[in-house]
């Protein structure tokens, strides 16, 4: 026999203030939980979640990143012969050679300046990089046009369609945007991409920066990647989606650090529910006792006091989780100290985040009435009774 | 019967009640005194910079695009009594990382001539700078990074660079320093690596920033202005800053720590107060009718008043002391070396952040007493008395 919900919300409402104060003290850890989940959640599939699983992404040996990185075009001849590299429709294989620089521009948030990554494709890279989808024109190849990312267009001054961008080595080339595109929410997002030779020419470069082969299907990896790093091209081979992957680490510490830090918050709001449900066992002790004298068996009110418990945690989790909305859909950017240049990302609550900060309300709630509702259990019947 | 004996009787009146309220405060408040620590840390790491009266010149496009290296004469030149400069040194990024390691180690070629009095304050000895300036390989190393790696003075070390054109290049330590800012970084000099650079036919030997050393604060936004002039409108158009200001964009790399940490900490403070806001009501509806006796023999409002606000502030004392005593005990034995990119050797909890610790934890624990010691006040005696408690 069980004791009905309706006992347990109407218990609540008996310490109106008490029951007020821990559901504050919940839900200001789960709101800081969300935001700091979400911001570091954002950060990491801004990068973490780039790539296409069957394109392979070539690498000088001694270089980290693109932007470091150089492909002589002795060695990018040899890209083309790739086993496994898929056929485009010319009957070329799909090898796209990148050359990406960076160039300086100002938030919109404070004209403090950021390092955006400017990529220079050919038209091959469209069909290599296909979750691309340009809205407004494509630039046309042999101009001096450009299209912008939807997170760099929405975080940095001067990239709508119809604006002059000034790139190249001295930044005296201009640009018309004429397009913005979309990749899925992946880094691409936050760079500005240009005709390869126009960027070339622009930034005075004789080499590329990588290459991208998108192959048959991605069981062709390990073979495609061996033909890279081996003997005959001795550059470096890694899948598209674990490069990025590579990239996200340094996010991750961040998240690390924060989790670290709301789970020691977490714990004080453990002990602080596990006041409040001491006091209200010990307010309750003659109702309990009379319980126990109408049949209810110990399990029954060691159930009732926790689900009093999850019941202050889940609305304390509701509370927090409307506390931490206006959060939702902020866009900041970081630096990488991989790349050096900036990654747009946005803080987005998901479904995932917030039942992950159900959960740990409701872990904490549970844990805290724990130690009092066993207390509550073993109450002695008879002494209880004739107390007061 | 003295307000002391009260006090603690009535702390242990209900001791686990005591006990989980001052956990409950210890933890928040551990948490809030390593984040302020850790803001004031870097706080100092700036003020130190910028006694230094040290100013970087970078390309206006992008600090990656290197300025060439005659740049340095005609900065000097702009100055040619050295009035207003003490010195200038390029530097040139090295991106150097220790074969199959997996991070990187912030590695800079810089002037071996105009190092040691640019970066005067690594506190050189005489035989330090000597071999600095005698051998080719030789560098000097954070104190971060020669623990992570296990490197002494005298060692022989190889690093990998990862920017073009992939040197890999042996070094001789010359030099450990622990000084605050400089404990992640490894110093080389830029006439070794350019030359290598050259053997591998990149013949643009360029540097990244050039620092410059000011005499006085009056000459640096002198040469600030003086500087970015004088390249305006040339191929290699400059941007001049303070250490800080430079400092500054590289600290977004971690999504603002600073400000994430202050967040924090303002959070912390809120939990805290409810905790002890809703302590302090508890304990208050338990002991209505024993406050009621109190004020029955005689006990005046202000002497009630006064028991029902010390136990609260009492309380919170006791439980920030709690919590802010062994996270200064664990945060001097481990350090935060394992957070390698802080440019700090050891996080050391400031007086500054218990004094503040503890003025919060007085004021919380005032404001959540304020309301039972007025309710204690306004108590009708009579039918407090009454009720059945």
């Amino acid at each position: 026999m069980t004791l009905p919900l309706y006992y347990n919300w109407r218990n609540l409402f008996v310490r109106k203030l008490t029951t007020l104060l821990t559901v504050a003290v919940i839900a200001v850890v789960v709101a800081a939980l969300i935001v700091l989940l979400s911001f570091g959640t954002g950060m990491q599939r801004s990068v973490g979640g780039s790539g296409h699983p069957a394109n392979l992404l070539v690498l000088n040996a001694g270089a980290t990143a693109e932007s470091t990185s150089l492909i002589w075009p002795e060695d990018a001849r040899l890209l083309v012969q790739t086993p496994g590299a898929a056929v485009g429709p010319d009957g070329q294989p799909l090898v796209s050679l990148e050359v990406v620089v960076q160039t300086d521009v100002r938030r919109l948030r404070d004209s403090s300046s950021a390092n955006v990554a400017v990529r220079g494709v050919d038209d091959v890279g469209f069909l290599v990089h296909d979750q691309v989808q340009v809205r407004g024109r494509m630039f046309t190849q042999g101009a001096r046009e450009a299209i912008v990312g939807r997170a760099a267009q929405s975080l940095y001054r001067g990239l709508n369609v119809g604006d002059r961008v000034a790139l190249g080595r001295s930044r005296s080339h201009e640009y018309e945007i004429v397009g913005v595109f979309e990749s899925a929410g992946s880094a691409f997002e936050s760079e500005i991409w240009a005709p390869r030779t126009m960027i070339a020419d622009s930034y005075q470069r004789r080499f590329d920066s990588s290459a991208v082969i998108r192959l048959d299907n991605a069981d062709r990896m390990a073979a495609a990647a061996d033909y890279v790093n081996g003997p005959a091209v001795r550059l470096k081979a890694t899948s598209e989606p674990e490069y990025y992957r590579q990239l996200s680490d340094q996010s991750q510490q961040v998240v690390y650090l924060v989790l670290g830090l709301v789970i020691i918050m977490a714990t004080g709001a453990v002990f602080a529910v596990a006041n409040t449900m001491y006091a209200a066992v010990d307010g309750r002790r003659r109702e309990i006792a009379m319980l126990r004298t109408l049949g209810f068996s110990r399990l029954a009110i060691v159930a009732a006091f926790l689900v009093e418990a999850a019941m202050i945690a889940g609305l304390a989790c509701l509370v927090g989780i409307a506390a931490s909305l206006p959060f939702s859909g902020l866009r900041r950017d970081f630096l990488s100290n991989v790349t050096h240049s900036v990654t747009g990302f946005e803080i987005v609550i998901t479904p995932g985040i917030c039942l992950a900060a159900l959960a740990a309300a409701l872990l904490v709630g549970v844990i805290g009435a724990a130690a009092p509702s066993a207390r509550a259990a073993r109450t002695p019947i008879v002494r209880a009774l004739r107390r007061g | 019967m003295t307000l002391g004996y009260v006090l603690l009787q009535n702390l242990r009146r209900n001791p686990l009640r005591s006990g989980l309220t001052m956990v409950a405060f210890a933890l928040p408040m551990a948490v809030f005194v390593v984040g302020i620590s850790l803001v004031l840390a870097l706080q100092q790491v700036s003020k130190a910079n910028e006694a230094e009266l040290r100013l970087a010149v970078q390309n206006r496009i992008a600090l990656v695009n290197a300025l060439p290296e005659r740049l340095r004469r005609e900065i000097e030149a702009l100055d040619p009594e050295k009035k207003r400069i003490v010195a200038v040194c390029g530097f040139r990024w090295f991106g150097g990382r220790v074969p199959n390691a997996k991070s990187g180690i912030q590695s800079l070629g810089v002037d071996p001539d105009t190092f040691p009095i640019v970066y005067r304050e690594l506190r050189w000895t005489e035989e330090e700078e000597l071999n600095w300036q005698r051998d080719r390989r030789a560098a000097v190393v954070g104190s971060n990074v020669a623990a992570q790696y296990g490197w002494r003075v005298g060692d022989r070390v190889t690093l990998e660079s990862t920017v073009p054109p992939y040197l890999a290049l042996e070094f001789v330590i010359v030099k450990i320093t622990d000084v605050t800012g400089r404990v992640n970084g490894m110093y080389l000099r830029r006439d070794y690596f350019e030359e290598s650079r050259a053997e591998r036919g990149f013949r643009t030997p360029g540097c990244n920033v050039f620092w410059l050393r000011c005499t006085s604060i009056e000459a640096m936004r002198e040469m600030q202005s003086l500087i970015d002039g004088h390249f305006a409108n040339s191929p290699n158009e400059t941007r001049t800053m303070d250490e800080n200001a430079f400092a500054a964009s590289f600290t977004e790399a971690l999504g603002n720590l600073p400000g994430l940490m202050q967040g924090i900490a303002l959070v912390v403070v809120f939990i805290v107060a409810l905790v002890a806001g809703n302590t302090m009501m508890m304990s208050f509806r338990e002991r209505t009718r024993e406050l009621a006796v109190f004020k029955a023999i005689g006990f005046s409002n202000r002497r009630v008043f006064g028991v029902v606000l010390a136990e609260s502030v009492l309380l919170a004392l006791v439980g920030a002391a709690a919590g802010i005593a062994p996270t200064a005990a664990v945060l001097s034995a481990v350090g935060v070396r394992t957070v390698g990119f802080l440019p700090i050797t050891s996080l050391s909890v400031s007086p500054t952040a218990i004094v503040v610790a503890m003025c919060i934890a007085l004021s919380v624990g005032v404001a959540a007493g304020l309301v039972p010691a007025w309710q204690a006040i306004r108590l009708n005696t009579v039918s407090a008395l009454r009720r059945v408690g």
